[in-house]
């Protein structure tokens, strides 16, 4: 099975829609792949960014039936890196998804 | 309008759950603030001597709040008396915040569903860490029990009742749940901050056909609807009246609105033998072809209850929709198709909860059936006056104490109609209250010919140096028109013509619901100094309530008619 950035965008969107239910209006991520996750102009605080990388990984299991190590705390320090917006870390995740094995990515 | 304010003290991230309170509908009449998790005790002793007028909300994780749990979790060798100390310890840090603070609320502790402890032993005594947790919970709500103002809530339909967390998400945030665990955890949290603000549900009112028994009554006659009879279908049905006469224990009024022949309806709810519900669990009932909107109208206003105390369920969609629209304050829930869900919609609405249980909430029934006969004899009266003599009133005069309590704080807190002031108090404030020398507080029960309608009333007086001052007047609106509330007016200008005073004086604070009140006050000769403000020239009083027949009682005898 291929899984290519739109499936993954898709995937990652769903789990923004969690998020947001508990997130006031003004601090709601917009479901855009350039929606920005980390860095100058992001609206989610940390433990966001949290619940979100993780509620991924959960999603890639249970829909994509893929375990990939999405939540990576060197990431998270880096505001121009894979956690950037919602294209990258979909980017990020088709590439480690590409150098796949039997124990995760 | 001020929010209620929330603070969350727990001993991992709970930053979560104050993000579902916040969001959750209610959850912007709310401030919620989170202590940080690192400093659990800290958070404990600091707002300990806060003495504000905020709700605590506890949730701890046994194994990291009870050092000798912990132990036990690593299958240490642990006495379980250790443990309980433990508790103790806890509960009473718990007590020391609820002396200084209007509620507190803590979850019960739950072991993760992967945890098996012992395994096939795991429930022995002494040494099974199931068996050890389920008495670290009934250890812990047997010690705050003893308060009034605590309320632990079960997590544990929660935690079991969601997919299980990430761990991964413990370990990079400390959240030991799911999202969807904190959401369960705040619609219960919510609907019990409701229930001690007086916003729970009194009434359910139920269509017929099709929600309450299978098939058309008008067409098959009693014989032929689905109820009971070991047809899965009208064993749901039967199912779901039982759960609906469960409710009735609990203080909840059951009332019909359908649309069907009245003399049909009632044979097949008196004769049919797997009828779980019978004329008498119902406090009335609208059983024409009129509008169920109107219907609802009128039945809520016969019963004196407001729309917003009720729950209307009707298997029908667009009834529902028609009540939901012609009256918003209305409860009118989605209601499944299938009869066997049935009673899990039931229960899963949480709008029941109270903050006690009082003798009156379980025979209330009983009333309400009384108030139907009462209702029955005033038409068949030439006058009202007539009527009132009928009924042989007797009122009892008690003073407010520990024995009384959870009822006269469901008054406080949930009388609208008939209520001065409508300030809402905890149990600790009315005690508090009552006790100041300067004031005074008196519950008054009522009976009569039909039955006792138990606690119903509440007289709060506050006394100067020369006026006395009616702080409370609070009286049930199921007794309104039945010169109760003159008789209470009649014992609040005694009391202070006993303690000397020439004037009476009743500030009167206007609320979109008590307009009976001043009423009451135009009624009874109050004089008006500006608006709002009455004032009773206690030596011109010559009113005494005809035909209502006043006791004083000591405890004692109050006890034998008002207990919870």
């Amino acid at each position: 099975m291929t899984i290519n950035t739109e499936d993954i965008e898709r995937l990652i969107y769903s789990c923004v829609d969690e998020i947001n239910n508990n997130l006031p209006i003004d601090r709601q991520l917009s479901k855009t792949p350039q929606a920005i996750l980390l860095g100058e102009g992001g609206v989610l605080d940390s433990l966001s960014l949290i619940t979100l990388l993780v509620s991924v990984e959960e999603a890639l299991k249970m829909h994509k039936g893929v375990s990939c190590f999405v939540l990576d705390e060197e990431q998270m320090t880096n505001p121009d890196g894979h956690y950037h917006t919602i294209r990258r870390l979909s980017e990020w995740i088709v590439a480690k998804l590409g150098n796949s094995s039997s124990n995760g990515v | 309008m001020s929010k209620l304010a929330l603070k969350l003290i727990s001993d991992f991230n709970v930053e979560p759950f104050a993000r579902c309170l916040r969001t959750a509908p209610h959850g912007t009449a709310l401030s919620v603030d989170v202590y940080s998790y690192g400093q659990m005790y800290q958070a404990l002793n600091c707002v300990a001597g806060a003495n504000e007028p905020l709700v605590i909300v506890v949730w701890t994780l046994p194994e990291r709040i009870i050092p000798s749990f912990s132990k036990a979790l690593d299958f240490e060798h642990v006495e379980f008396s250790t443990c309980l100390e433990e508790v103790d310890a806890f509960a009473d840090s718990i007590l020391a915040l609820s002396a200084s603070h209007s509620s507190v609320f803590i979850m019960s502790w739950v072991m993760s569903a992967d945890q098996k402890g012992y395994g096939l032993l795991d429930w022995r005594p002494g040494l099974g860490l199931h068996n050890l947790l389920a008495q670290m919970n009934v250890r812990l709500a047997t010690r705050l029990g003893a308060s009034r103002n605590i309320y632990m809530l079960n997590s544990e339909k929660w935690i079991h009742g969601s997919l299980p967390p990430s761990r991964k998400l413990w370990h990079a945030a400390k959240v030991p749940f799911a999202n969807a665990v904190f959401e369960k955890a705040a619609y219960d949290l919510l609907a019990g901050i409701r229930a001690i603000s007086g916003q729970s549900k009194k009434l359910v009112i139920v269509d017929l056909d099709q929600t309450i028994w299978g098939g058309v009554i008008g067409e098959t006659g009693w014989e032929g609807i689905q109820l009971g009879g070991h047809d899965h279908v009208g064993e749901a049905f039967r199912e779901f009246q039982e759960a609906l006469k469960a409710l009735t224990h609990r203080g909840i009024q059951l009332a019909i609105v359908s649309k069907n022949d009245e003399s049909v309806a009632l044979e097949a709810i008196d004769r049919h033998p797997e009828m779980a519900l019978r004329r008498d669990c119902f406090a009335g009932w609208k059983i024409n072809w009129q509008d169920k909107a109107a219907n609802v109208a009128a039945l809520v206003k016969e019963l004196k209850l407001g729309l917003d105390a009720v729950v209307f369920i009707d298997d029908n969609p667009a009834e529902r929709e028609r009540v939901r629209s012609a009256y918003p304050e209305v409860l009118v829930p989605e209601w499944p198709s299938d009869p066997s869900s049935y009673v899990t919609a039931l229960r899963g609405l949480a709008c029941f909860d109270t903050a006690a249980l009082s003798n009156e909430d379980r025979t209330r029934t009983a009333m309400y059936v009384a108030d139907r006969e009462r209702r029955d004899i005033k038409n068949t009266m030439e006058s009202n006056a007539d009527w009132l003599r009928k009924l042989e009133t007797r009122l009892l005069v008690s003073p407010v104490a520990t024995f009384n309590i959870a009822r006269v704080s469901q008054l406080f807190n949930k009388t609208n109609q008939l209520n001065l002031t409508t300030r809402r108090l905890s149990e600790k404030e009315i005690l508090a209250w009552a006790e100041h020398t300067d004031h005074t507080l008196l519950a008054v029960s009522a009976s009569d010919r039909f039955g006792d309608m138990g606690l119903v009333g509440i007289v709060g007086m506050s006394f100067d140096s020369v006026t006395s001052h009616l702080s409370d007047f609070i009286l049930s609106c199921r007794v309104m028109g039945r010169q109760v509330e003159e008789s209470m007016i009649h014992l609040a200008i005694e009391e202070a013509r006993k303690r000397g005073f020439n004037t009476l004086l009743a500030q009167y604070v206007p609320t979109p619901r008590n307009r009976p009140t001043l009423d009451v006050l135009r009624r009874l000769a109050f004089i008006e100094n500006e608006r709002y403000v009455f004032r009773y020239d206690i030596h011109t009083h010559t009113f005494t309530p005809d035909g209502i027949d006043i006791r004083y009682s000591d405890n004692d005898n109050a006890r034998q008619n008002v207990s919870d």
